[in-house]
């Protein structure tokens, strides 16, 4: 732990016509911290993640991820800094209905460009998705499909696991799960920035930070 | 795994992609058919065009002009008229000039033309029986009649004659019996000193035509100008040149002009309707085949912009995982390929059935397999899914990540 793999400044995003969600956000994450992201609802979560995520530009200021300024980077560069650098999981799982567990995992290891269906197998379970490898997600539970998800978000070794809500479609027992899958991902030096709206699940975390209309309030 | 997913993904659409892939069938169909119908169509012409013998036959002229010469009676010469057999000649060694050029002047590729000189005759055969005796140019009549067959040989020389299969099966006549011919001159000028000759020949062959020439024996024509008192003079000239884009009144109209004393007349008549059915038979097809495969690029297109909206949120996942919008898009070339790829096989094998439905229909004559057409249908194929496949990719690639995978 110690230097800062996430470098934010001034950060500034405006949308159409005139909704301030992120509204001067300066921020520091440290290499193997689990942060914690949490706020009131229109807070600016979402926006703050999906630009840490380079999916979204901000309207000014700066973002650097592991020492890169990503928004200097042109749109090839920067999909290949994000297939290199980060893995990212949703609310909604996001897998791809007509592939299996597996092949859900492996699609992105495709993207990356390295296949290794040992591997692929070797993390699902570690998740505890060892039985389930060839199941289509329709088939699958919601902490499964997650599980999956978060096979996928970490199979390509990102130095930041990036999570919107991973627990926020999940009841509170199958949440409890993700969360221990998390810790132990965090405890293998994982760095997790993770947006909750849950205080319970927000002491799990490493660090808090606050978004309040667009700003860090704490 | 580009192939798996790609297989997977085309699996679970497939209903959707049953329309454009049928339109893309029925546009290539079209199109391979019409490929098959015209070429086979138009070999088959150019054959019947070989088989059916003259495609045009010189007669003596009988214009005005020359039959007020003096004080003839007009009648008189109409039925005495003869070609010189010098035109005949002329009109046989007419090549380039005539049967090389169209008349833009453009060289063009058509055979040497084969001429056959006729005389006709009636004479007695063994003192009871008549028989039309054609004095004829073997070399060529064989040549422009392929179709007839020969039991025996054509004659070589003046001793021998080529029967007819009707008189020789009527008479019973075979190879090797020796036959008298003899000519009496029934219209003389001279009713005090008419014309009579007589020969002894030999059958060297029985031919089989197909038409009234099983009726008539032939000879060359030298000797049956000498045996019926016409030197020099032949009835008609069978022309025949080979080709598809002859003009055939052009050679038609420069023969006329460089030998004033024969009239060229055009025939083939059957040909030339099936030449017009063929352009229109070519001309609907093409028709169809320009609106069916206009439809399937609506099809096709409509199918994918379909797919590319249904699947925003995997085109969105993929770019978050890092895609730069590339391994999308070579997903949706690559169910266009395989579209292209059904649609460009099938249609083929379609075209081939629609082909011979045209051909029964329109030609009562079988169309050939023409292979080529498979890469051609293929390539059409590909084409009109590239076509296609652009509006959708366009989509796709202005797909914002950010906005598909948020909330749900
Ligand atoms: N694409 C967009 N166009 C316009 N406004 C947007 C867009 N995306 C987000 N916003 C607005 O920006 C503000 C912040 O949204 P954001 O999704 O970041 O909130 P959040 O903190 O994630 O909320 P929640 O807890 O409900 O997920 C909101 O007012 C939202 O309406
Ligand atoms: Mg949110």
């Amino acid at each position: 732990m110690g230097k800062a793999v996430i470098e934010i400044k001034g950060l500034k995003k405006t949308f159409p016509p005139n909704t301030h969600a992120l509204n001067g956000v300066s921020l520091k994450i440290k290499k193997g911290e689990w942060t914690m992201i949490m706020g009131p609802s229109g807070s600016g979560k979402t926006t703050l993640l999906n630009i840490i995520s380079c999916l979204d530009h901000p309207t000014s200021g700066t973002v650097k991820v592991v020492g890169e300024d990503v928004f200097k980077l042109g749109q090839r560069k920067m999909a290949q800094f994000r297939r290199e650098h980060l893995g990212m999981i949703f609310q909604q799982y996001h897998l791809i209905p007509y592939l299996n567990a597996q092949e859900n995992v492996e699609i992105a290891q495709y993207i990356h460009s390295v296949v290794d269906k040992d591997g692929v197998v070797g993390v699902l379970e570690k998740l505890g998705m060892g039985d389930r490898l060839d199941h289509i997600p329709a088939k699958l539970s919601g902490g499964e499909q997650q599980r999956v998800a978060i096979a996928r978000a970490i199979i390509n070794e990102p130095a930041i696991l990036l999570a919107d809500e991973p627990t926020g479609n999940l009841d509170r027992k199958t949440g409890i799960k993700i969360m221990e899958i998390l810790k132990k991902l965090r405890d293998n030096g994982q760095t997790i920035v993770m947006v909750t709206h849950d205080a319970n699940l927000a002491e799990w975390g490493d660090r808090l930070v606050e978004l309040e209309d667009g700003k860090v309030v704490k | 795994m580009y192939l798996k997913v790609l297989i997977k993904s085309f699996r679970m659409r497939k209903t959707r992609y049953i329309m454009p892939t049928l339109a893309l069938i029925i546009g290539i169909a079209m199109l391979s058919s019409l490929i098959m119908v015209s070429e086979s169509i138009e070999e088959n012409l150019e054959r019947e065009l070989d088989v059916l013998g003259p495609n045009l036959i010189a007669i003596p002229k009988t214009d005005e002009i020359q039959l007020t010469v003096g004080d003839v009676d007009v009648g008189q010469v109409a039925k005495t008229e003869y070609i010189p057999e010098n035109s005949a000649i002329d009109v046989s060694l007419l090549e380039k000039e005539v049967f090389g050029y169209n008349s833009e002047g453009e060289l063009r590729v058509c055979s040497d033309p084969n001429v056959n000189a006729l005389i006709y005759e009636v004479v007695t055969v063994d003192n009871d029986r008549q028989a039309v005796l054609a004095g004829v140019w073997f070399e060529p009549m064989e040549i422009i009649n392929v179709w007839w067959s020969i039991e025996g040989d054509y004659p070589t020389d003046d001793t021998g004659v080529a029967v007819g299969i009707r008189i020789a099966e009527k008479w019973g006549l075979t190879v090797g019996q020796t036959l008298d011919l003899s000519y009496v001159d029934r219209f003389p000028t001279d009713p005090s000193n008419v014309f009579n000759a007589s020969k002894s020949v030999t059958i060297t062959g029985i031919v089989s035509t197909g038409g009234e020439d099983d009726s008539r024996i032939f000879g060359q024509l030298d000797w049956v100008q000498t045996l019926t008192d016409k030197e020099d003079k032949v009835n008609i000239l069978h022309i025949s040149t080979l080709c598809k884009t002859c003009d055939l009144h052009s050679i038609q109209m420069k023969i006329e002009e460089l030998i004033p004393t024969i009239e060229v007349v055009i025939v083939k008549k059957v040909v030339n309707a099936q030449m017009t059915t063929l352009n229109l038979v070519n001309n609907l097809v093409g028709f169809i085949s320009v609106v069916s495969i206009g439809g399937s690029i609506l099809a096709v297109t409509t199918t994918m912009t379909l797919s590319v909206v249904e699947r925003k949120k995997e085109i969105g996942l993929l770019r978050a995982l890092g895609d730069d919008g590339t391994r999308f898009i070579a997903l949706l070339a690559g169910e266009g390929a395989m579209i292209a790829l059904v649609g460009g096989i099938l249609g083929f094998f379609v075209g081939i059935i629609i082909a011979q439905l045209i051909g029964d229909y329109a030609f009562s004559s079988e169309i050939e397999v023409i292979w080529w057409a498979l890469p051609v249908g293929l390539g059409a194929a590909v084409g009109t899914v590239l076509v296609a496949t652009i509006l959708p990719i366009r989509k796709a690639m202005m797909t914002d990540p950010v906005n598909v995978l948020r909330g749900d």
